[in-house]
C-alpha cells in the first residue's frame, strides 16, 4: 500500500519559545504547545490515542508528557534519536495511524533549557575513548565535521559564515525569534571562538520552547480543517552515535532518509518549494543540502552564497531563522514542523513563502548520526 | 612509537574487519570470534579541531590509523591551529592529554 499523503498534520503550536516564565518546567511548555495545536481543531487531550514524545528531561518522555496532560495513548512512542526525533515521529505515527493502532496522534516535546543555565541535559553520552582528550560536546564533533568537509571540497571559513548570516536574514522579519539583528561573516568570524573553524556564531542558540503538532488520517483531516498539511513521504536512517565511528564526515545518513521520503512522496529535490533544515551548527546546512539533493555535491555552501537559501531565493530555507537564529531549545526538531506548517499554510508570523505547495523539512540527531525526512504538501500538490 | 604501546583494537577472525572501540561482535557481520591486536600506533589526521579554554586552545583530531580504525586523540607538538588534515601522526605512549594518543584509549574486551 502506498502511504503517499495517507495522514496529515492539522494542527501545530509552540509555547514559551525564547525565555519561558518563571516557575515554566519542560512539562508545562509541552502542555501549554499541546493543549494550543489540540484546539486549533476542537480536540483535547483526551481525545488523544497516539502520544510520540521525546525529551532531553525525561527518559520515560512518554509516560511523563501523557500523565501530565491526563492522556492514556494507545499507542505510545518515545523515541530518543535525538534533535530529529519529532520528524522520526511523523513517520511513526504515518505507520501507526494507518494500522489503525490510534486515531489522533500528537507529537509533543518541551524545554526549558535556556532557564536552566544551558546545560544539554542528555548530552553526557560519551564513549569512553571519545572522553577524556578535552573535546566540548557536541560542538567539537561538529568542529571536526566542518573541517573534513572544507578540506574535501576546498571551501572557506568566510563561506561556512554565510549560513549564520542568512538566518539573521530570515529572522530579523520574524516577531518570535530570539536574536533578529543583522550579522555579517566578519561578525561571524570575529566572534569568541569556541572550537575551530566554530565560533560562537556558528552554533545553535540556547533558548526554552516547546512545541506540538498533531496528525490524524487524510480522511479525518479534511472534517477537522479546510486546510491539512499532508505528509506525501517521510524516512529515517541512522548509521553511528559516536563521531570517531561516522564513516565519512563529509556526508551523512540523511542520502537514505531523504531517498526513503522522496520515493514515498513520489517528488523530486526539484520539487521543494520551502525547506527547514536542522542547523544545529552552520556545518549542517551545507552538508544536508547535498545529502539531501538540493544543492550538487561539494556545492553546498556555493548555493548559499548565490542566495539560493535567503529571502527572495530559489529554496527559501529555515524561514523563521532555525536553530541558528530563531531558537534551539535542545533539540530543535519540533520547531521545523512547526514552521513548515506555517509557510505551507501562509501563516507565518515572518516571511512567507508565496505560493509554496511542498515542504521539506529535516532534522539532524546526535552528532549528524540521526537522520529523518519528511516531505509534506498542500493539498494542491496531492 | 614504543612498543608497548596501548592503543588496541579488534579484528574480526570471520570477515576480517576491523573497530575500534572494543565491542563484543563484529559491527559488520555479528560474528564474537574476534582477536585484539596491537596498533602500530602510526596514522594520519584525517579531521582537526582547536578547543579553545581558559589555558589556551588544545587541538583534538580524529587520526586514521594505518590498520585502518579511526580514533580520537591529542596532537600535539605543533601549535593545536597548525595541525592540518593528512598530516602523519605517530602514537606517544604517555599521560594523559598530554600524549598524542591516550592510554584511556585501550579497553580490555568484556567477557
Amino acid at each position: 500500500m502506498s502511504l503517499r499523503g495517507s495522514v496529515a498534520i492539522v494542527a501545530a503550536a509552540e509555547a514559551g519559545v525564547g525565555m519561558a516564565p518563571p516557575g515554566a518546567t519542560p512539562l508545562s511548555l509541552a502542555a501549554l504547545a499541546a493543549t494550543r495545536a489540540l484546539a486549533q481543531v476542537n480536540l483535547r487531550p483526551r481525545d488523544v490515542d497516539g502520544l510520540f514524545a521525546t525529551s532531553a528531561y525525561h527518559n520515560q518522555a512518554g509516560l511523563a508528557t501523557g500523565e501530565y496532560l491526563g492522556i492514556r495513548p494507545r499507542y505510545s512512542d518515545s523515541s530518543n534519536h535525538g534533535g530529529s526525533t519529532p520528524v522520526s515521529h511523523v513517520l511513526h505515527a504515518m505507520a501507526a495511524l494507518n494500522a489503525g493502532l490510534c486515531d489522533v496522534a500528537l507529537i509533543s516535546y518541551g524545554s526549558t533549557q535556556a532557564s536552566d543555565g544551558g546545560k544539554l541535559v542528555s548530552g553526557v553520552d560519551q564513549l569512553p575513548s571519545e572522553a577524556s582528550f578535552g573535546a566540548r560536546y557536541p560542538v567539537s564533533m561538529y568542529a571536526l565535521i566542518a573541517s573534513r568537509y572544507l578540506h574535501t571540497y576546498s571551501r572557506s571559513r568566510e563561506e561556512l559564515a554565510q549560513v549564520a548570516v542568512v538566518a539573521r536574514e530570515w529572522s530579523r522579519h520574524h516577531p518570535g525569534a530570539t536574536e533578529r539583528s543583522p550579522l555579517s561573516t566578519q561578525d561571524v568570524l570575529s566572534s569568541r571562538m569556541i572550537s575551530s573553524p566554530l565560533t560562537v556564531r556558528d552554533c545553535c542558540l540556547v533558548t526554552d520552547g516547546a512545541g506540538a503538532a498533531v496528525l490524524t488520517r487524510a480522511e479525518r483531516a479534511r472534517d477537522l480543517v479546510a486546510d491539512p498539511v499532508y505528509v506525501l513521504g517521510a524516512g529515517e536512517a541512522h548509521d553511528h552515535r559516536y563521531l570517531t565511528q561516522m564513516p565519512d564526515l563529509a556526508t551523512t545518513a540523511a542520502v537514505d532518509s531523504g531517498a526513503r521520503a522522496y520515493q514515498m512522496a513520489g517528488v523530486r529535490a526539484a520539487d521543494v518549494d520551502v525547506a527547514q533544515i536542522y542547523d544545529a551548527f552552520t556545518i549542517n546546512v551545507p552538508v544536508y543540502l547535498e545529502d539531501l539533493g538540493l544543492a550538487p555535491r561539494g556545492e553546498g555552501l556555493a548555493f548559499i552564497a548565490d542566495g539560493h537559501t535567503a529571502p527572495g531565493g530559489s529554496l527559501p530555507t529555515n524561514t523563521a531563522g532555525g536553530g541558528l537564529a530563531y531558537a534551539h531549545p535542545g533539540m530543535f526538531g519540533i520547531f521545523l514542523l512547526t514552521e513548515a506548517f506555517a509557510q505551507l499554510r501562509g501563516t507565518s508570523p515572518g516571511l512567507s513563502v508565496p505560493g509554496a505547495e511542498v515542504a521539506l523539512v529535516h532534522g539532524n540527531g546526535g552528532v549528524m548520526g540521526g537522520q529523518a525526512t519528511a516531505i509534506l504538501a498542500r493539498s494542491s500538490a496531492l | 612509537m614504543k612498543a608497548d604501546t596501548p592503543l588496541r583494537f579488534q579484528e574480526c577472525r570471520a570477515c576480517r574487519h576491523r573497530q575500534h572501540y572494543v565491542r563484543s561482535v563484529c559491527s559488520r557481520c555479528g560474528s564474537d570470534e574476534l582477536d585484539l591486536l596491537l596498533s602500530a600506533g602510526l596514522g594520519s589526521v584525517y579531521a582537526t579541531t582547536a578547543v579553545a579554554s581558559r589555558q589556551g586552545p588544545r587541538n583534538v583530531a580524529l587520526v586514521d590509523l594505518d590498520e585502518g580504525p579511526r580514533v580520537m586523540t591529542n596532537v600535539v607538538g605543533p601549535d593545536p591551529d597548525d595541525v592540518v588534515i593528512g598530516m602523519r601522526v605517530q602514537l606517544t605512549a604517555g599521560e594523559g592529554l598530554q600524549t598524542t594518543a591516550s592510554p584511556a584509549l585501550a579497553q580490555e574486551p568484556r567477557p
